[in-house]
């Protein structure tokens, strides 16, 4: 359970955000420079905010007042940047274990092995290539897969389908669906498309230069309604 | 021939350019993560160098390496080492008017890194210490390498400050800048020559093998491979 109640002043206008999340895609949308990556940032803390609360599971990550703010290589959240930001000197494999190898003493937590990860997003063929040697979705399924080999206990991805073609794109919404509800962790996924919150959402939030506009929950679809919203866009 | 302004110059510049290459990556570092009070004042410092003459500079480290000054008399008192007029003063200059290339080099190099990339190091669980050794620099090196080539030329180079602080003793504190001047002064143009060409030879080679080492890196980063905006540390300084 993510909640977030916080204010940050920005150069333009003030980021108010107040909502939680249980399991399932909160989908955030809005214009252009209404504070979403910032927003995200103040979630994962690479940014601190000014004033509210942050908490996930019950641990709290940030409250006004207090000094401590734990910081972002501690709050065990994964962050799919939206360029993707993988290490281009590093390969698909290196990218991927970057998380778990390296931070002492976490080694042995881990259940998942790369491969179990490579394969479940499709790239194990690609493991030796460097990102430059990729195309944008599989791009995409690398930063997804470094994410979720830290076992995270939030995934935030900022438009993570916006580069890619309507056919690719459309896979990858799908298969983000699938993957969501198979780690049954909280996704906060940033979109502009009306199709991706159609198929994705379970929650919205639509900001509007930094004000939180409003909160729509529906009820988790099950396969069908799935399949059901997929084939109504294939006719759309 | 007398090889000891040679060999003098090189212990010189080698030991100094050892010393400002981590101090200077270090100092471009904590300023590139951390929030330092005082930042712009302490940048202004370390700068200083470049645009002061080597006269001024050598003053002030007289000021405190002598015997009275603040460090000179520390060393005399507790160590009884004498600084100056020792091949260790020869470094110390060489080492001031290097410092802010190398740093001014290794930060550019820093700046030049996407900025995602260290925060997906964060988010993926890493110090700061981390994402400095296995994402900032990897990427910013040819920067940062630059630094180390630019730093050792201009300490090779170095004549105001080193003979006010180090003097000008052959076979101990003369370096090839200091031979090249004495010698040309009393006349002896053949020694003056040798010295010349060897300095001209060496400063072409760095440049040289800089230049072209530079074109192809960034003709592989174009290709697509490699991170980050590499050399654009070099370019930065010479620009």
């Amino acid at each position: 359970m993510l909640e977030v109640d916080i204010k940050k002043y920005l150069p333009d206008f003030c980021l108010e955000a107040h909502f939680t999340i249980g399991d399932g895609i909160m989908v955030l949308s809005g214009p252009s420079g209404a504070g979403k990556t910032t927003l995200l940032h103040c979630i994962s803390g690479l940014i601190a905010p000014d004033w509210g609360h942050i908490s996930l599971n019950g641990r709290t990550f940030f409250a006004a007042g207090q000094k401590y703010i734990v910081p972002a290589r501690l709050r065990n959240i994964g962050y799919v940047f939206q360029d993707y930001a993988l290490f281009p000197h590093m390969t698909v494999k290196q990218n991927a274990v970057y998380g778990v190898k390296g931070c002492k003493g976490k080694q042995e937590r881990y259940k998942l092995s790369v491969l179990e990860v490579l394969e479940m997003l499709k790239i194990t063929h690609l493991q030796n290539r460097y990102p430059d040697q990729l195309s944008g979705g599989e791009k995409q399924r690398v930063a997804i897969a470094r994410a979720l080999m830290t076992e995270p206990d939030l995934l935030l991805l900022d438009e993570p389908l916006s580069a890619l073609d309507d056919q690719t794109r459309a896979q990858l919404r799908r298969e983000l669906k699938e993957l969501q509800r198979r780690w049954k962790i909280p996704f906060v996924v940033v979109t502009h498309s009306r199709n991706d919150l159609k198929v994705l959402a379970d929650q919205t939030v639509f900001l509007v230069n930094g004000k939180q506009y409003c909160q729509v929950t529906k009820v988790a679809e099950q396969t069908s309604d799935l399949s059901f919203a997929l084939g109504q866009r294939e006719r759309d | 021939m007398d090889l000891s302004p040679i060999v003098i110059s090189l212990k010189v510049a080698l030991i100094s350019t050892v010393i400002a290459a981590v101090t200077g990556t270090g100092a471009a570092w904590a300023m590139h993560v951390f929030r330092i009070p005082g930042k712009n004042l302490l940048e202004t410092v370390i700068g200083l160098p470049l645009v002061l003459p080597p006269t001024v500079i050598g003053f002030g480290l007289l000021l405190v390496f002598s015997r009275n000054g603040i460090i000179g008399s520390f060393l005399e008192d507790k160590l009884h080492f004498q600084v100056m007029f020792t091949w260790w003063a020869a470094v110390i200059a060489s080492f001031v008017v290097s410092l802010p290339l190398m740093y001014r080099s290794a930060k550019a190099g820093f700046e030049s890194v996407d900025k995602n990339y260290e925060r997906a190091a964060r988010t993926l669980g890493s110090s700061e210490w981390r994402v400095f050794y296995t994402v900032t620099l990897p990427l910013a090196w040819p920067g940062v390498l630059a630094g180390v080539f630019l730093a050792f030329a201009r300490a090779l180079g170095e004549f105001g400050a080193t003979l006010m602080l180090a003097g000008n003793i052959p076979g101990q504190t003369q370096t090839i800048p200091l031979a090249i001047y004495f010698a040309a002064e009393s006349g002896d143009l053949g020694a003056a020559g040798y010295l010349v060409s060897f300095i001209l030879v060496v400063s072409f080679l760095i440049t040289y093998s800089l230049n072209t080492w530079l074109g192809r890196i960034n003709g592989v980063i174009r290709l697509g491979r490699g991170g980050g905006n590499a050399g654009s540390g070099y370019q930065k300084i010479l620009t």
